[in-house]
């Protein structure tokens, strides 16, 4: 057992027992009802994930937020247990700034045990003319420093997502596991090329030969894993297991780009003519993964993050927190994979040896 | 064999242990029921090692294989 071997169980075990663990920051599920009128009064019953709003009933506030510099603060608010608070807010009669048909507000809880939750959207205020103001609510500028951020170890949480943001875990780290073990892949049939160039000895060609086609198997195999868990996912944030978009569909062809490998490889009688066809093709399609991966999903609009001009490792995918738990498992999952590929590559080596023994 | 074994009953005891949370655990509240979570977190730990005992298996007896194809070949 080398060094990295224990390394890598290290890091998969603490990527797993962090990411599933740690919890998420507090935030609001639903608040209801969405919509309301400019002039009057809504009363807003707001259920809260991971929140105490009843141990921080004495800081307990809530916002509804236009923009950056209109607010409107709540009138009274309660706590009725610990997820779940009840808001009356009188909305100003100012119809001129809503947008004509009316503007959508962010709700924004904070206290002091719970944190700041935020749900976007969350009101819908249309402008009534036939209602006249009851009272004389206005908007006015955020306080500063009137959110009680909370400083602890938690991932962010997010509508929609909720707890499978912890999926960024996996799910990533096997794409970039795959395209590593692809790098991997192609180097090996760099090095078979030019040791036949070099006339080097059969051993060491099939050697480079064999391991260029089990880091592709245990990289592609990484691929289906990350697209599988990616269709699972998407089937419960995005509604469907495929949206048809840029990016799935580039990854897919680039799937069936490496298929295509092993379908070469398969073809020949000769071992020593599939190696060659194969070694040059496996350049190629390593070549194609910028473009398809990197290139084109970006020029266009997507709901898979990364994609429509935006990085999703440095922006604003990635939360500091989560960083913590995210690099970690890349290395572990890159690790586990040449691990996999090593073992692969040996029992390959070992069938190969029988065959030339007889 | 034997030592496998032990080792799987050892983490399965150990998942039982209590462990100190900042947030409270309510009984009927199956949003924040940390218990749960810790189940989930033990069944998918044990599937992990045992897997990783499983590939250090695989390559301890592919090092012997190695090292018995060796041998002949030397012997010969």
């Amino acid at each position: 057992m080398t060094w990295w071997k224990y390394l890598c169980i290290a890091l998969l075990l603490y990527a797993t027992i962090a990411g599933l663990l740690i919890p998420l920051k507090p935030g609001i599920q639903t608040a209801s009802p969405a919509a309301g009128v400019a002039g009057g009064e809504v009363v807003m019953q707001i259920t809260g994930y991971n929140t105490f709003f009843k141990k921080g009933e004495s800081s307990l506030t809530a916002w509804l937020k236009l923009d950056s510099t209109r607010i409107i603060t709540a009138k009274e608010v309660k706590a009725i247990d610990d997820r779940h608070m009840q808001a009356r807010f009188e909305l100003p009669a100012e119809t001129s700034i809503l947008r004509p048909g009316g503007a959508r507000l962010t709700l924004i809880t904070s206290d002091a045990e719970s944190g700041v939750g935020l749900l976007p959207e969350a009101l819908f205020v249309s402008a009534d003319t036939t209602q006249t103001a009851s009272h004389a609510a206005t908007w006015i500028a955020p306080p500063s420093n009137a959110l009680l951020f909370k400083k602890d170890l938690t991932f962010p949480y997010r509508n929609i997502l909720y707890e499978t943001i912890r999926n960024t875990y996996f799910h990533v780290p096997l794409w970039f596991a795959m395209m590593v073990l692809f790098g991997f892949s192609v180097v090996s049939s760099i090095r078979y090329l030019s040791g036949l160039n070099k006339q080097e000895r059969y051993e060491t060609l099939r050697n480079h030969d064999l391991k260029a086609s089990a880091y592709s198997e245990i990289g592609l195999s990484f691929g289906f894993l990350g697209l599988f868990t990616g269709m699972l996912w998407a089937n419960y944030t995005w509604g469907t297991p495929w949206t048809g978009d840029i990016k799935l569909n580039m990854t897919a062809v680039l799937l069936a780009i490496y298929l295509a490998y092993f379908v070469l490889r398969m073809a020949f009688y000769d071992r020593e003519s599939a190696a060659r066809l194969s070694a040059v093709y496996n350049i190629f399609a390593f070549a194609s993964i910028i473009p398809l991966l990197f290139i084109i999903p970006r020029m266009a609009a997507s709901l898979h993050p990364g994609n429509g001009g935006n990085p999703a490792i440095g922006g604003e995918d990635l939360d500091n927190t989560m960083r913590l738990v995210f690099y970690p498992s890349v290395v572990g999952f890159i690790l586990l994979g040449v691990w996999l590929s090593d073992i692969w590559f040996r029992i390959k080596r070992l069938q190969a040896e029988l065959e030339e023994e007889v | 064999m034997s030592t496998n074994k032990f080792l799987h009953v050892v983490v399965g005891l150990l998942l039982y242990l209590p462990h100190a949370q900042a947030q409270t655990t309510d009984g009927g509240d199956f949003m924040r029921n940390i218990g749960s979570i810790y189940v989930v977190v033990g069944v998918i730990l044990i599937t992990l090692i045992g897997m990783f005992l499983l590939l250090i298996r695989l390559g301890n007896r592919l090092t012997k294989l190695e090292n018995h194809l060796k041998n002949k070949n030397n012997v010969r």
